[in-house]
């Protein structure tokens, strides 16, 4: 069994595996998001899905829950190959979905939620009138509730009033109402306390004594020993290993879900070496002091100086956004200085921050990036608008210029300057935004996830501009999720936890090799996920 | 100490409810105006204030239902105008019996809420505009209808009782009973039966309940035709009320009813609110009409009365949120 | 072809500016009176009060918001600038305190809308019962007409009746208006800002938009705009209504949509909407001549904006399509718009890799 399940390429249909997938493929425009992956998930146990972001772990959620169809292979309900049609269908056949976003109706109850859709009628004329069988209900799920150690009380409460543990609960409860064999839990333990998460873990491990499979995504590495009995390990849309319970270790775990393309990160750290100036004595242009807001992050410090990339890790969640969101002004501060150029600035707003000399590019590109209807010109010039100003009215000629410039310099492939900006590809989009950004002439700016979403090509290219930046005198913040990218490009790493700064290390240029690489790697994970000390 | 603990209780029980507020303002009111005036508290005017809220209660209610599912319906004033008109007409130059009257008059407030509904899921226009667009398409088609002449000779002994001239036994009139049969059946609907249910959710999330199996679509037409349809019953009965329908008949009390749902805890976003809130919503804006007669204040006061509240409402519910805003800022994701 | 006629018409004001030739033309072989040149001015003046709303309420639904307020506080600015005559104060005094009043209702509607994130919809409701009422106040305090005719009053209706080479002044302010504002909202950086707003407002914030000022800034000139439009009705029409104004909110949104203004924000023209304002006019007016009931005018306007915002839903989507792909083709905007403010309620989790 153990032998077996280390690779995993051929499925023995045995009887005890309810859910499977058999070289499942899905492609997207310009990517591969899944590639080849086979495992199978058997009855009553913990399975754990891992893998860096964009490793493929959600579009494999997707394709199990029926919101995806699969462009190759197949996916097997209780050993026979099945087409998940729609998130309703795969519930009939018994694998329910519990998503990280909320799927519970706020102002509705625990029970209200748990059969809305199908709920139990009672009365005369029960298709006629309607009338709901509260006590029905509430009589088939009460010991459910109860064996979840739900404070039954709460039963008559709208959802909104409970904790994210009791959330969670109601979730759990309704994917067991629907007499479901699997569930798939994505990232449950976000946004729950420490107390909370070891009791979800007691409902995990009584949802196995049900005989209830479940199918575990999870950021938290330090989670997984102990509970889950298998780990498969994705990277770069790939299957790399499973694992079973004995052989699972946060360290090797996270050996096995880095591995890298070489040749790329290699030529990225080369090339670091080599435009990548001492910046140590470069004078400092952005330094924040104890700035803390809400339960978002605390007490947060940081510099950076001329020339020099920054780069902030940390898990999901871990308030890196929030931090960069407050510094531009886009969320108010509690406390807390913001410096620039050794002068005290005062930030109210994002246009405020602009004129300090801080531009944003922000993640969430189609909805906090992109002004889709605008050309691209108009995207470029929109954080400068008072340079294309001539007798007080816009120069659209000036303003093109600019454009074409930047669509020259950066390689945005548009048509034309003209073109609107939500028919050009993701990562042109984002070439376009950071173009927008350079337009402001900052002394500083703050990239958020500068890549999510693009293609390795427009990737590398990203990689490029941002060296370009900063080797021409500017300086940036680097928040990203990939932990590769992060350590490639910045010449210092600060890591989050849980809204405040556990740690700095330096980037892969001060590595001397391969082995120094490995131990830089596992000392920002064990940062990142709180499992050992700096 | 068990009985302390039961008020207690109760009491949280009674703020957690949307309608607290308004309740609690109803009641200050009450007491406030049996000392200032020694008309208020009389039987008559009691009676006389229940009389008059029957008709914008049955509206509010409509409101509120529209509401909590997650729409508006800013035409019920002016179907109300119309319907009224229909049955009118239908009596006075027709010949129908009243009940056929009335029949087609809720017959075409169904239809104009069916339209509504047409126009804002199939053409996807937003609700407010839609509706909007139909307060001045039915207003204006009844303008042209009466030629400026209000539809008389319609008026028959049933018809005035219908529209509560006269009281029956108990000093009761017919639109408080109707209205006390359209409210109580409303609090059961949207309690006990799946289509309660179905409402709030589709109010509060009409992906999730989509998701979850809820027929959004079906939902939002049920809103809308019983908004359309409790417009008409209103409608009708102020036929009965006036004895004479005008053009204007009806006018802005979208807005009235607008301001009682949402003084009664409904918001705008939908999923919240409540019918007995609304009630009392519109028990208060009769109170406040009620005052400025009684006092002989210049009826003006009224609209801007109503204004006001809403715009004090609209403000206090955010209130909490405001004084906090230093933590929570209201702005959007991420 | 198909496509070019798509675009064509997708294109500011001409779809609207043929549909004024159309009923222009309409009306002149029906009404051969309708084309004198006394009859065309007094449409065209009878167009700028309505043109004056709608091209506040155009920046205000391009910034993705709406006021539903304009009516009733052209109606109130009115009044107050007439009671301020009629008090015997010069016509200078009056003329700022109706705009002042308007400058007020735009002032409270940006801070509780921009400011405190409240709901645009529902404020605006709010101050239109407000204005309403407290015209109505006013009304029942004194008349509001003018008695004595002096020549204060003259200078005062001289902004209404008199005329500069032969042109009525309300037209010289309405046109002067129009020509500034859309050279305002296409080529200044305000104008530019004010789409941006309208389009993503988030995306608009974090590329350095200050949108609590871009839109606090709309509400007060739809306020002034308002109080113009208000100003110059009270001394057209030396008597102010306790109703005026009642309903021209929905005529304004009518003007702003049918011009080619998008109900949910990004795009907008200022003359497109002045050109649907004097279609409106001319409607109005052509009805009354040929002896139609002028009411008519109302259902129209009902139909009319139902109409026109299929239209545009249609009009985006197919040149979208069109043009690049029925991929690209944007989906109908949100349908709730309403939702922007009082906190976002969408099925997350939906997004692509």
């Amino acid at each position: 069994m153990t032998a077996a399940a280390e690779t995993a390429p051929e499925i023995a249909r045995s009887a005890a595996e309810v859910l499977a997938i058999d070289h499942l493929v899905k492609r997207f425009p310009g990517t591969v998001a899944v590639d080849d992956v086979s495992f199978a998930i058997e009855r009553g146990a913990i399975h754990a899905l891992v893998g860096e972001n964009g490793a493929g772990k959600s579009t494999i959620i997707k394709v199990l829950s029926g919101v995806y169809q699969p462009d190759g292979g197949q996916v097997l309900v209780r050993g026979e190959p099945k087409r998940i049609r729609s998130p309703h269908h795969a519930q009939e056949l018994g694998v329910t979905t519990i998503h990280q976003e909320q799927t519970l109706i706020d102002s509705l109850t625990a029970i209200e939620n748990v059969f809305l859709g199908r709920e139990h009628l009672k009365g005369p004329l029960p298709r006629v009138l309607n009338i709901v069988d509260t006590g029905r209900m509430r009589q088939e799920v009460l010991s459910l509730f109860e064996d979840f150690e739900f404070d039954i009380r709460q039963l008559g409460r709208a959802v909104r009033d409970l904790s994210g543990l009791e959330k969670q609960i109601v979730e759990i409860v309704k994917a067991l109402a629907f007499r479901s064999e699997v569930i798939i839990m994505d990232e449950p333990t976000a946004g729950l306390t420490e107390h909370e998460r070891i009791a979800l873990f007691r409902h995990m491990r009584r949802l196995q004594e049900r005989d209830t499979a479940v199918l575990w995504v999870t950021h938290r590495l330090e989670e997984l020993e102990g509970m889950a009995d298998r780990v498969h390990v994705l990277r770069d849309a790939r299957l790399v290993g499973t694992l079973t319970k004995e052989e699972v270790t946060p360290a090797r775990v996270v050996r096995m879900m880095i591995g890298r393309d070489v040749d790329s990160i290699e030529s990225l750290v080369a090339e670091q070496k080599g435009t990548a100036a001492e910046t140590a004595d470069h004078d400092e242009v952005l330094r924040v002091e104890g700035l803390s807001r809400g339960r978002d992050f605390t007490d947060v410090s940081l510099m950076v100086r001329r020339g020099e990339i920054l780069g902030i890790g940390g898990l999901a969640g871990a308030g890196r956004t929030a931090l960069a969101r407050a510094i531009i002004g886009a969320d108010r501060l509690d406390s807390g200085e913001i410096h620039i150029q050794n002068k005290r600035v005062g930030i109210r707003n994002t246009a405020r921050a602009l004129t300090a000399g801080i531009a944003y590019v922000p993640k969430e590109r189609k909805t906090q990036g992109i002004l889709p209807e605008f050309s691209v010109t108009r995207n470029i010039t929109m954080s400068a608008l008072e340079r294309f100003r001539r007798a007080g009215l816009l120069n659209s000629r000036m303003e093109a210029d600019e454009a074409d410039r930047y669509i020259a310099d950066l390689q945005i492939r548009a048509r034309s300057n003209r073109q609107p900006m939500d028919s050009l590809s993701g990562g042109n989009q984002q070439k376009a935004i950071i173009a927008r950004a350079l337009s402001a002439g900052p002394a500083v700016i703050i990239f958020d996830e500068p890549t999510q979403g693009v293609d390795i090509g427009a990737k590398m290219e990203i990689f490029k501009l941002i060296n370009d930046y900063v080797a021409g005198g500017g300086s940036a913040v680097i928040i990203s999720s990939e932990m590769v990218e992060l350590l490639g490009l910045s010449s210092r790493v600060l890591v989050m936890r849980k809204g405040q700064i556990v740690g700095e290390l330096p980037g892969y240029q001060k590595a001397g090799g391969e082995a120094d690489v490995h131990s830089l790697e596992e000392r920002f994970m064990a940062l990142a996920v709180g499992a050992g000390t700096a | 100490m068990n009985a302390l603990g039961f008020a207690r209780r109760s009491a949280r029980w009674a703020f957690a409810q949307p309608w607290s507020g308004i309740a609690l303002f109803v009641i200050v009111v009450f007491v406030v105006m049996s000392f200032a005036s020694p008309v208020f508290l009389t039987s008559i005017n009691l009676l006389n204030i229940l009389n008059q809220s029957a008709f914008l209660m049955i509206l509010a209610a409509g409101m509120a239902i529209v509401l909590m599912g997650g729409g508006i319906d800013l035409s019920v004033g002016a179907i109300a105008g119309l319907v009224g008109g229909v049955a009118a007409w239908l009596i006075a130059e027709t010949g129908t019996p009243l009940y056929g009257a009335i029949l087609v008059g809720l017959v075409v407030a169904v239809g104009l809420g069916t339209l509504n509904a047409l126009i804002i899921i199939h053409l996807r226009i937003p609700d407010f505009i839609a509706t909007l667009a139909m307060l001045g398409f039915v207003r204006g088609l009844l303008h042209i209808w009466t030629e400026g002449v209000p539809f008389i000779n319609y008026s028959s002994n049933d018809f005035r009782i219908l529209g509560g001239l006269f009281r029956l036994i108990g000093g009761i009139t017919a639109p408080e009973v109707i209205a006390f049969f359209i409210i109580v059946g409303a609090i059961l609907i949207l309690l006990f039966t799946k289509f309660g249910r179905h409402l709030r959710a589709t109010g509060d999330n009409p992906a999730i309940a989509r998701l979850s199996g809820v027929n959004v679509i079906r939902t939002k037409y049920t809103i809308y035709i019983v908004s359309g349809f409790l417009a008409g019953v209103v409608g009708i009965l102020l036929a009965g009320r006036l004895m004479t329908v005008q053009a204007n008949m009806g006018l802005g009390m979208e807005i009235k009813a607008l301001a009682a749902a949402i003084m009664g805890g409904a918001v705008l976003t939908g999923g919240r609110g409540s019918i007995l809130g609304a009630v009392l919503g519109a028990l208060a804006l009769t109170i406040i009409q009620n005052i400025i007669n009684l006092f002989g204040i210049e009826p003006a006061w009224e609209t801007l009365v109503v204004g006001a509240i809403i715009l004090i409402v609209v403000f206090s519910g955010k209130a909490p949120e405001l004084l906090n805003l230093a933590r929570r800022e209201p702005r959007g994701p991420g | 072809m198909r496509r070019y006629l798509g675009q064509a018409f997708a294109a500011d004001g001409v779809a609207i500016g043929l549909a004024l030739v159309i009923a222009v033309l309409a009306f002149s072989i029906l009404e051969p009176a309708f084309w004198s040149i006394d009859n065309v001015l007094n449409v065209i003046v009878q167009s700028a009060f309505i043109m004056l709303l709608a091209v506040g309420m155009t920046f205000v639904l391009t910034a993705g918001g709406i006021d539903l307020s304009v009516g009733a506080v052209m109606g109130f600015s009115a009044g107050v600038s007439m009671y301020v005559m009629g008090e015997g104060y010069w016509f200078g005094i009056a003329i700022l305190a109706g705009l002042g009043t308007g400058l007020f209702f735009g002032l409270l509607n940006g801070f509780l809308v921009a400011r405190l994130g409240l709901n645009d919809f529902i404020v605006t409701l709010g101050s239109l019962g407000v204005a309403g009422g407290a015209l109505r106040l006013l009304d029942s305090i004194r008349p509001l007409r003018l008695e004595r005719v002096v020549e204060e009053t003259e200078a005062f209706t001289f902004l209404a009746h008199g005329k500069v080479i032969g042109i009525p002044v309300p037209i010289i302010i309405a046109v002067g208006v129009v020509i500034g504002l859309e050279i305002l909202l296409r080529r200044s950086p305000f104008g530019r800002r004010v789409q941006a707003v309208g389009m993503q407002r988030d995306a608009a914030e974090l590329a350095g938009v200050n949108v609590a000022r871009i839109r606090h800034t709309v509400f007060i000139m739809a306020g002034l705009l308002a109080a113009v439009a208000g100003v110059l009705m009270a001394a057209r029409l030396s008597s102010v209504p306790a109703r005026l104004g009642l309903g021209f909110e929905l005529q304004a949104i009518a003007a702003a949509v049918l011009g080619g203004t998008s109900l949910f924000g990004g795009r907008g023209t200022v003359v497109g909407t002045a050109l649907a304002a004097l279609l409106l006019a001319t409607l109005n007016a052509g009805l009354q001549i040929s002896g139609v009931d002028a009411t008519w005018y109302r259902v129209i306007l009902g139909v009319g904006i139902v109409a026109a915002v299929a239209f545009h839903q249609w009009t985006v989507r197919f040149s979208a399509a069109q043009a690049f792909g029925p991929a690209l083709a944007r989906p109908p905007p949100r349908s709730d718009r309403r939702s922007g403010d009082e906190g976002q309620k969408d099925a997350r989790g939906e997004a692509g890799p």
